[in-house]
Parts: C-alpha cells; sequence; structure tokens
C-alpha cells in the first residue's frame, strides 16, 4: 500500500475599483506587467533586482503604446463623429 | 454568514468524474458571478460562500448595474499547465464597467455544467465602484501563486 498527498489551493484575487472613471492607463499597463512577469518571492535577491528592473521597463514600454493606442482610437472616433456632423462632440472628445 | 475562500468540496469530487475542463479552447465556460454581506446584496439577503457551496446561488449576489448583470460574466480560460510538480490554471482579469457596485467577494462556477460551483474568493472586505470600474485580478499563473492549483 502506498499513500500519495495531493493539495487542492485557491490563489488570491485582487481587486481594484474606480469612481466615476474607468481605469487609467497606467492601472491596466501594471495588471498586464504583473500577468507577463511574476518574481517569486523567494527568488535571489539580485534575479529579483533585475527582474523588478525588467518589469519597470516593459510596464513603461506598455504605458506609451496603450495611450498612443487610446490617442489613435479617440481620433478614429472623433473623425466619424466629425463626419456624422457632431463637430463640437469630436472637439471635446479630442480634448480629454 | 460570510464568504470564505475555499476551493469548493463537490468541485474537488467532480475532478475526478471529469465534469470540469479549463481548456482554452473547447473547454467549459466558466463565470464568476459577486457576492455581498450585509446588505448590499439583492432582496436584502446576504451570501454565505466557502468549501460547502455545490453550486451558482442568487442569494447574496450583488444588484446588476452597469455591464454587470445577474449571474456573473464569463472569465476567459487560460490553457492549464504544470511547473515542477503543481498543475495550475488560470483566467484573464475581469471588468464590469460603469457599475455601482458593493462586494465582499466571488464565486467562480461552471455555466457549462449546471452552474456547479469551483471556488469561493472572499475580498478581504467590501470592495466599492461607483459609476466606475469593478476590475477583478487574478494572481500570476505560477505553481505557488495561480488561482487554482493541484500539488
Amino acid at each position: 500500500m502506498f499513500d500519495m498527498d495531493i493539495s487542492l489551493s485557491v490563489g488570491e484575487v485582487d481587486v481594484i475599483t474606480t469612481d466615476n472613471r474607468g481605469l487609467s492607463v497606467e492601472e491596466v499597463a501594471q495588471r498586464a506587467v504583473d500577468k507577463i512577469l511574476y518574481v517569486a518571492e523567494d527568488a535571489p535577491e539580485p534575479l529579483r533586482e533585475q527582474a523588478k528592473a525588467f518589469k519597470d521597463t516593459v510596464r513603461e514600454v506598455i504605458v506609451y503604446y496603450m495611450k498612443h493606442a487610446v490617442d489613435q482610437d479617440r481620433a478614429t472616433v472623433a473623425a466619424r463623429l466629425r463626419e456624422a456632423g457632431y463637430s463640437e462632440l469630436a472637439k471635446n472628445l479630442r480634448s480629454l | 454568514m460570510a464568504i470564505t475562500t475555499a476551493m469548493c468540496t463537490s468541485f474537488k469530487g467532480e475532478l475526478l468524474s471529469a465534469t470540469h475542463d479549463f481548456d482554452a479552447s473547447g473547454g467549459n465556460s466558466f463565470k464568476l458571478a459577486l457576492y455581498a454581506i450585509g446588505s448590499g446584496g439583492k432582496s436584502s439577503t446576504t451570501a454565505t460562500l466557502g468549501a460547502s457551496t455545490t453550486a451558482f446561488t442568487t442569494t447574496g449576489e450583488v444588484a446588476s448595474s452597469g455591464s454587470y448583470a445577474t449571474g456573473g460574466s464569463a472569465l476567459t480560460n487560460v490553457n492549464p499547465a504544470t511547473s515542477g510538480t503543481t498543475g495550475y490554471t488560470d483566467f484573464a482579469d475581469l471588468s464590469f464597467t460603469t457599475a455601482t457596485i458593493t462586494a465582499r467577494g466571488a464565486l467562480i462556477y461552471n455555466d457549462t455544467n449546471s452552474d456547479k460551483a469551483v471556488c469561493a474568493l472572499d475580498f478581504g472586505g467590501n470592495k466599492t465602484s461607483t459609476a466606475g470600474t469593478f476590475t477583478v485580478a487574478f494572481p500570476a499563473a505560477a505553481a505557488s501563486t495561480a488561482i487554482i492549483r493541484i500539488a
């Protein structure tokens, strides 16, 4: 006879909430970075530091391109609004 | 009356009868529903979730608001993986927008197979969004952190 110990575990979720707005580019980028790169708490210190530095760089790149994507999407929506005769609304959208 | 983070006991048994399939492609559809304790749930009910929960329940579920509708929303499966001697699976983060919600926890359940419960999640306190975004962010998909792990 033999026994095998098998355990099932549930991880911890984070909850992020906002009032009267959506998530900012920085908040979404942080979620993306946390998904892309996980650094184990028991990893050796030099590795942890390198990983943290890499994570910061990745976050900056994601923030830059996400802002660019948001801006481009707003430009497209503003163009459609102008075409439909809503120039003032398009102007307001571009000023966000 | 409480919400306790736990793998549902019924889910453990159902794993042995291949009731749940977490594959990203062709797998079952899993949903996440939000719950309140005390006031805040629908019909002034309060939620009790934990290891003994066997299926989705509307008792204590938060009211529909913004993009949150009764029953919660579908999760995006991430293919199960292994690391060392641990098997795990993950879901993409889930957001409800333009929502006024106060929730204390959540239930992940199998929408494909009779709403059978997977696990209960305690947020550790009430989390509130007011006409804003309510995001449930899942932990890193790793052997020591993933949302569902078998070691």
